[in-house]
């Protein structure tokens, strides 16, 4: 797609506001438009408090895995187990916190955390290898291992009751991760955690995508997969590895809701997968890959929230705000199958 | 004609019309009037009718009620919370939809010091670090399941094999039900429970398992169920089964319960009154924020209810 989308462009020089461009603008303009609007009507939304202690705080955790997700998806891929590998990782964090409370918390939670991280990425490569190496649909894949992988998570809590760490301390001490208030600003203007926890995935996701080889590479695939795989590219490797890195920002994330709500338990998170997914499409990646970025699904993921926070503080009920962010989905799609029409021409 | 003319046109009418649609969402609202937060799920009717009460009672009372529903999702709640919170509202009613992260919750409101009232659903007892509310009001919901094992014992005659319907494994009132009926089973240690079916509150997922249970205890004697809706549920399937010796009681009181003791597929149910759960939290709220001193608790009682006295109740979901 990267290749098609440079000869489309060199196809049409005339018109210098590309399609694509347009595409992306609109959803930017979108975004900048609702919160100019936002100030005028509502006293609390231009609000440090309602911004970042609430926009930004609750956006960061689906953010970091919507990171992960633009990978896949740009590879062409697709992940619907993302929420219950979330699952599966919070248990398990909680459950070996809780095993290795005795040893303190200098070790327990360390070790918690890489143990996690290793799930994550565990559960990232069964994804991974059915899509990879053995060639299955991603859909129907990870469509079964989401129910596999929420059975997992049912299973190591009992049947789904709420896992907590009994030690107070431990449990305090890691709740630090989603209450710290870091004052980059100024006393006055903290930034917490979770966002600082974003910020940093963000960072290595942009340079990981733009920078190395393996980004070039996932953009390769998603493009032309085929060709890719002519020009000697391990096509089954790389795809693999985007399941992998989707799996541990998974885990990432289940750090963030241990944090947040001091327990873990089975069934929560049920479908986050689609607003992930969600903000990812309504970013610009294109399902199917080949292009999009992860700038692109940071729009995306604020777009659709701060569609949710702008209504709710209007005190408008959460009906209106599915059917809003349903439009939005539809017309960001419907624009980009209009856009693949017109550059095909 | 020019496609990418029209597509652009369109594209900027999209972006208006989402624009348009979201502004005529939004309405003013007179920063004069005390703003309440209700964060509470909706989805049984029994919420429903407590978020009816709330708001009824907060138009005669004069404050403005802001009803969130978090889904029986205690992440949701929390993002809720700081939802609430950046609303910079006066007053907070939280029914807790899991008690352990909602302390952390009602700590952040703490923080933010903005009151909470609890609603239905206890909080904090469990440990979790201390966090601090103004009062809680709610049904008994242990003492309303206390109720309901009794009538259960009793149509048994103290004798037989029972299976329990839990939902929403976790919850408060959840560990209320299964202590009632544990508690109530010590005075009748001939009643033996012989399993515990979690659900989510699926009608026809209790339906399925209940025929598989019969099949399995043919001896099975009684079914004690953490809500009217899947009582009825397996009283209708004892029924299709011709196994009417099968007594089943629920708790809620709900209409359709209160028809179906009349028809006698039901032995028995608590009465609850969400509507009045709504009122009250609301009532509490106002007079809190007029500076009135409340105690801690605010419970709201649930008589039994059989085929002798089904008559006098109608029932308010």
């Amino acid at each position: 797609m990267r290749t098609e989308a440079k000869k489309s462009d060199a196809g049409r020089t005339k018109s210098p506001l590309s399609f694509r461009k347009l595409q992306k603008a609109s959803i930017l303009l979108l975004l900048v438009g609702l919160c100019a609007f936002a100030s005028f009507r509502s006293p609390t939304f231009f609000s440090w408090t309602n911004l970042v202690d609430n926009l930004l705080t609750n956006a960061a955790a689906l953010g970091v895995i919507a990171i992960g997700m633009t990978f896949v998806m740009i590879a062409g891929g697709f992940d619907l187990s993302v929420a219950s590998t979330t699952a599966v990782c919070s248990v398990v964090l909680v459950l070996t916190m809780d095993a290795l409370s005795p040893y303190g918390a200098a070790l327990a939670i360390p070790a918690a955390l890489l143990l996690t991280s290793l799930v994550g990425i565990g559960l990232g490569t069964i994804n991974g290898m059915l899509i990879a190496g053995v060639g299955v649909n991603p859909f129907v894949v990870t469509l079964s291992t989401m129910l596999v992988f929420r059975g997992i998570a049912l299973i190591l809590t009992g049947g789904g009751q709420a896992k907590q760490v009994a030690d107070i301390n431990l449990r305090n001490q890691f709740n630090w991760v989603y209450d710290a208030q870091l004052p980059l600003f100024g006393q006055d203007y903290q930034v917490s955690m979770p966002i600082v926890i974003f910020l940093v995935v963000f960072c290595l996701g942009i340079y990981l995508l733009r920078f190395t080889r393996f980004g070039h590479y996932v953009f390769a695939i998603g493009g032309n997969e085929e060709a890719a795989w002519l020009a000697g590219v391990n096509t089954h490797r790389i795809k693999a590895a985007t399941y992998v890195l989707c799996g541990f920002t998974c885990a990432i994330a289940a750090a963030i809701f241990v944090a947040m709500t001091a327990t873990a338990q089975a069934e929560s998170h049920v479908g986050k997968e689609l607003v992930v997914i969600a903000s990812v499409i309504v970013g610009g990646t294109p399902l199917g890959g080949g292009s999009g970025g992860l700038t692109s699904t940071l729009i995306g993921l604020l777009l659709l929230r701060v569609i949710d926070n702008l209504l709710a503080q209007f005190s408008v009920g959460a009906e209106y705000r599915k059917v809003v962010t349903g439009m939005i989905i539809i017309v960001v799609v419907t624009v980009d199958v209009l856009a693949k029409r017109r550059s095909r021409k | 004609m020019n496609s990418g003319k029209i597509i652009k046109t369109g594209i900027v009418v999209v972006v208006a019309a989402t624009l348009a649609v979201v502004a005529a969402g939004c309405r003013d609202q007179s920063p004069t009037r005390r703003q309440i937060g209700f964060l509470m799920t909706l989805d049984h009717p029994y919420w429903q009718n407590m978020r009816l009460g709330a708001k009824d009672e907060a138009r005669k009372l004069g404050v403005e009620v802001t009803i969130l529903n978090a889904k029986e999702d205690p992440v949701l709640q929390i993002e809720q919370i700081k939802e609430i919170i950046a609303k910079r509202v006066d007053l907070v009613c939280l029914v807790p939809m899991k008690e352990e992260p909602l302390v952390r919750g009602v700590q952040m409101l703490n923080r933010a010091q903005i009151p909470v009232i609890i609603v239905n659903r206890q909080i904090g007892g469990s440990g979790g670090g201390p966090c601090e509310y103004v009062c809680y009001t709610g049904t008994d919901t242990y003492a309303g399941a206390v109720v309901a094992a009794k009538i259960l014992a009793e149509a048994m005659g103290g004798k037989g094999q029972i299976i329990e319907f839990h939902q929403h494994l976790g919850t408060g009132p959840e560990v209320a039900r299964s202590q009632a009926l544990r508690d109530v089973l010590k005075d009748y240690p001939d009643i033996k429970p012989v399993a515990r079916i979690p659900h989510k509150g699926e009608r026809d997922i209790v339906k399925t398992e209940m025929q598989t249970l019969l099949q399995k205890y043919p001896n099975l004697a009684g079914v004690y169920a953490h809500g009217d809706n899947f009582a009825i549920a397996a009283a209708q399937v004892c029924k299709k089964a011709a196994r009417t010796d099968i007594k089943v009681v629920g708790m809620g009181g709900s209409r359709e319960a209160i028809e179906a003791i009349k028809a006698g597929v039901l032995t028995g149910t608590s009465y609850q009154q969400p509507e009045e759960e709504g009122r009250s939290a609301i009532r509490l709220a106002v007079r809190y924020l007029d500076g009135e001193k409340l105690e801690k608790s605010y419970l709201i009682e649930c008589p039994p209810i059989t085929k002798e006295n089904v008559d006098k109740f109608k029932g308010q979901f």
